[in-house]
Parts: C-alpha cells; structure tokens; sequence
C-alpha cells in the first residue's frame, strides 16, 4: 500500500495519512483522488473539491500527473499563507 | 549574498535574530526588519485563544526558500533572514520575522515588503484559529491577495 497524506482541512476530515493499493505503472492524480472519493462520504467531501490540489514528491501537480508507488503523494487544501 | 530560510516549531525571539543579523555589519546602511505577531482576535472580533500553522514537512521550507530566492534575485540586498513558525501559537508570540540587508534603505524596504507579500499568500502553511467558538481555517483575504498583485507590475 502506498501511502497518501492529507494537509489543512483534507487532513482535519480524512486524519494525517491514508492509504491506495497503486499498480506499478501508477496512476493519474484524478484517479488517486477518485479511488480515495469513492471510499464513503467524508472523503468525497474532503477530496471532491476543486481547490483540493495534489503533490508527487513535494511539487504540486495537476490531475494528468502519474504517480508510482514509492513516491510521495499528498492531497490538500488551498495555502492558507503565513 | 546569505539567506537564512528557517522554520521551527520553537519560540522564535525577533530581538536575538536581529542581534545576530546586525552582528559585525560594516557594509551595509540599511538592515529593515519585520515581526509579525498572532493576534488575539479574528478578522470579525472573535476571540482567538490559538493559532495554528499546519505544515508539510519539505514543501513548506521550500516554498519560503522559493520566495526568499525570487527577493535576493528582485532586490539588491546583501543578506536576508526568514524565520517561521508552525504549530501551535498564542496571542502576542511572534509569527514571523523577516531582515533584509541593503546598501541603502529603499532596497531593503522594498524587498522586505516583498517577502512579507509572498509569504502571506503564498507559503505553504494551513492556518486555522481557535477559540471559545471553535475552530475555523483561515485563507488569504482580497487584502492580501491584492498586497501580492502590486509585484507584478512594478519593478523595484
């Protein structure tokens, strides 16, 4: 299982981190995020959101980006700022 | 050129920060400086008991890096400091401090200036206020948002 965190209310809703059984090829944000909607209510809440943005390894990405497993893949809401 | 881009979870003191900023400085006429401080209320007059700042261990050090390098590169400065904090913070601590180092006080004006406008929208931070209320997440406000939009037009 790969691991998948959650950031601001993304991270309130759905607790600091989850998990996605990923093939080795990987897949496409948009299908991570659905995969992860799809689960029940409150994830679909948190994650079907346009201003819900994604990361692979630290930079931020649109839906077309593929993950793999073993890279690091977040979801979260809009900057706050500092 | 130095910059120092740090974030801690600590209490962060803006009088020993400006000491070692100003310490041994020959060079330079000018070093600005800006704290900023949690307020003790909201933007509606809610009573605020904490302030926290969510973080992303990697992505919020490099975006303050990201936006101290686009000042060194904008502004003739010699050196500048950004210190933030994240985690939990109480009315009246400091948030953040930013130095900046120029030849002359202008520079060092405008590009401290600068940082703070970056780093108010753009830093990767999630910030949420709490109170006898509760607790509500809190996003950039158009008066932020329109601080930032001077940058693209100007030239400094």
């Amino acid at each position: 299982m790969t691991p998948i965190l959650f950031f601001g209310r993304v991270g309130e809703l759905l607790g600091p981190e989850g998990s996605l059984d990923l093939p080795a090829e990987g897949l496409p944000v948009r299908e991570i995020r659905r995969l992860l909607a799809e689960r029940d209510e409150v994830a679909a809440d948190a994650l079907l959101r346009s201003d819900v943005r994604a990361s692979v390894d630290l930079v931020v990405v649109g839906e077309d980006a593929v993950a793999r497993p073993g890279q690091e893949i977040a979801f979260f809401s809009l900057f706050s700022g500092g | 050129m130095a910059l120092d881009v740090r974030l801690t979870s600590t209490t962060l003191s803006a009088p020993a920060e400006l000491e070692v900023f100003l310490a041994g400085r020959t060079v330079e006429g000018a070093v600005v400086t800006f704290t900023g401080l949690a307020r003790g209320a909201g933007k509606d007059g809610s009573v605020v008991e904490t302030l926290t700042l969510d973080w992303y261990p990697g992505m919020t050090e490099r975006s303050m890096q990201d936006i101290a390098e686009a000042a060194a590169a904008r502004f003739p400065v010699t050196d500048l400091v950004v210190v933030h904090r994240c985690g939990e913070i109480v009315p009246g601590e400091t948030i953040v401090f930013v130095a900046t180092a120029a030849a002359h006080r202008r520079e060092a004006f405008a590009a401290a200036d600068y940082l703070m406008d970056r780093l108010k929208t753009e830093a990767a931070f999630w910030k949420r206020e709490t109170g006898p209320s509760g607790t509500r997440w809190i996003e950039p406000v158009d008066e932020d948002r329109a601080a930032l939009a001077r940058w693209k037009d100007e030239t400094p």
